[in-house]
C-alpha cells in the first residue's frame, strides 16, 4: 500500500507515558454552516440539526449538531496531532448536545502503555470534549499504535 | 410491535474510497491539518488521502437502501425512531484507510438486549459494519450502538 504521507506518524507512540497529553485544541463557535457542511458530507438529514420548529415543539431549546460532528473532531484533532495512520481505536459516547454558538475544547491523556501481541507500542487515552460553558459533551477513549 | 428483539439479515455492498470525498469530510470536521486544505496549486495536491477517522459512518450512502440500519428497520416499522437515542460508536482500524481503494462493507445487525431501569425498559441494538478488501483483509470494524425507549414503559 502506497504511503499517504499525510496520515504518517507524527509522534513515537513508545515515548508517551500515563498522563501524556494531546495539546487542548478548541473549536467553535459551532454554527448552523458547520451543521449543514457535516449534513451534506455524510449524509445525516436529521432535522433536529437544522428544523428550529420542530426541535422547540419536542421539548428543545434549539437546534443542535449531530452527535458525530464531534466525534469526527476529535478524530481529526487525533490524526492532526498523532498521525491518522497511527490511530487503532476511537470510541465516543454522546454526552449532553451540542448547541449553536457552543465552543468545543479537545482534549486527551494518556492512561495507559503496553506492547501489542506483535510487540508494538500502544497508548490508550482518555478523551474528552467539552463545551465553552464547561459542560462535558462527549466521553471517548483511543488507543494509539502501529497496525501489526 | 412485537416485544421480540428483531432480527436483520446482514447486507453486503462496495463502498469506494474517493479522494474528494475524504476531503470533504475531512474540511466538514474541521480538520486543523493544513495539508487537507490543500491549496489550488496542482504541485501540492496529494495523490492519495487518508480516510478520516469517521468516514466509514457514511458508508451506508453507498448501499441498496442509502440510510443506516437503524433508519432502515424504522422504515420497516421494526424500531419507533422517535424513541430512539444514539448510545455510542466505536472504529477499529486494522490498517490504515486511504483513497483509491475499494472496501466491502458487511452491516450487521450483532446483538439486541433489554434492561431493565429506573426510567422503564431499554432496548440496545448493536450493529456491527466491517470493511474488508475485495481479497477478505479485514480493514476496519464499526461498532454503533442505538438505543430505543421501550413504550408502555415509561409512563
Amino acid at each position: 500500500m502506497a504511503e499517504t504521507g499525510f496520515g504518517a506518524p507524527r509522534l513515537n507512540v513508545a515515548d508517551l507515558s500515563v498522563g501524556s497529553t494531546m495539546p487542548e485544541r478548541r473549536a467553535g463557535p459551532i454554527t448552523q454552516e458547520h451543521l449543514i457542511r457535516y449534513a451534506g458530507a455524510m449524509g445525516d438529514f436529521n432535522p433536529f440539526h437544522y428544523d428550529a420548529e420542530l426541535v422547540r415543539s419536542r421539548g428543545f431549546k434549539g437546534i443542535f449538531a449531530q452527535g458525530l460532528l464531534t466525534a469526527g473532531i476529535l478524530g481529526q484533532t487525533l490524526a492532526a496531532w498523532a498521525g491518522q495512520d497511527l490511530i487503532r481505536k476511537l470510541g465516543v459516547r454522546f454526552a449532553e448536545p451540542v448547541w449553536l454558538g457552543d465552543e468545543l475544547i479537545f482534549s486527551a491523556v494518556v492512561t495507559r502503555t503496553y506492547r501489542s501481541d506483535e510487540g508494538k507500542a500502544r497508548a490508550d487515552l482518555d478523551c474528552i470534549v467539552s463545551s465553552g460553558d464547561g459542560r462535558q459533551v462527549l466521553k471517548g477513549s483511543a488507543t494509539l499504535g502501529k497496525a501489526d | 410491535m412485537s416485544n421480540d428483539p428483531p432480527m436483520l439479515d446482514p447486507v453486503n455492498f462496495a463502498f469506494p474510497i474517493e479522494w474528494g470525498k475524504c476531503r470533504e469530510v475531512a474540511l466538514a470536521l474541521l480538520d486543523p491539518d493544513p495539508a487537507m486544505a490543500l491549496s489550488d496549486d496542482p504541485g501540492v495536491v496529494a495523490p492519495v488521502l487518508p480516510a478520516p477517522v469517521i468516514l466509514p459512518v457514511c458508508s451506508f450512502r453507498y448501499g441498496p437502501e442509502n440510510a443506516p440500519p437503524i433508519v432502515m428497520m424504522s422504515k420497516k416499522g421494526m424500531v419507533d425512531r422517535s424513541r430512539l437515542l444514539q448510545g455510542g460508536l466505536e472504529f477499529e482500524f486494522h490498517r490504515p484507510i486511504q483513497s483509491g481503494e475499494t472496501l466491502v462493507v458487511t452491516e450487521s445487525l450483532a446483538k439486541t438486549y433489554d434492561k431493565k431501569t429506573s426510567k422503564g425498559v431499554l432496548r440496545f441494538f448493536e450493529f456491527e459494519t466491517a470493511f474488508r478488501t475485495t481479497e477478505g483483509e479485514l480493514v476496519c470494524t464499526v461498532t454503533t450502538t442505538n438505543i430505543e425507549r421501550r413504550p408502555g414503559e415509561d409512563g
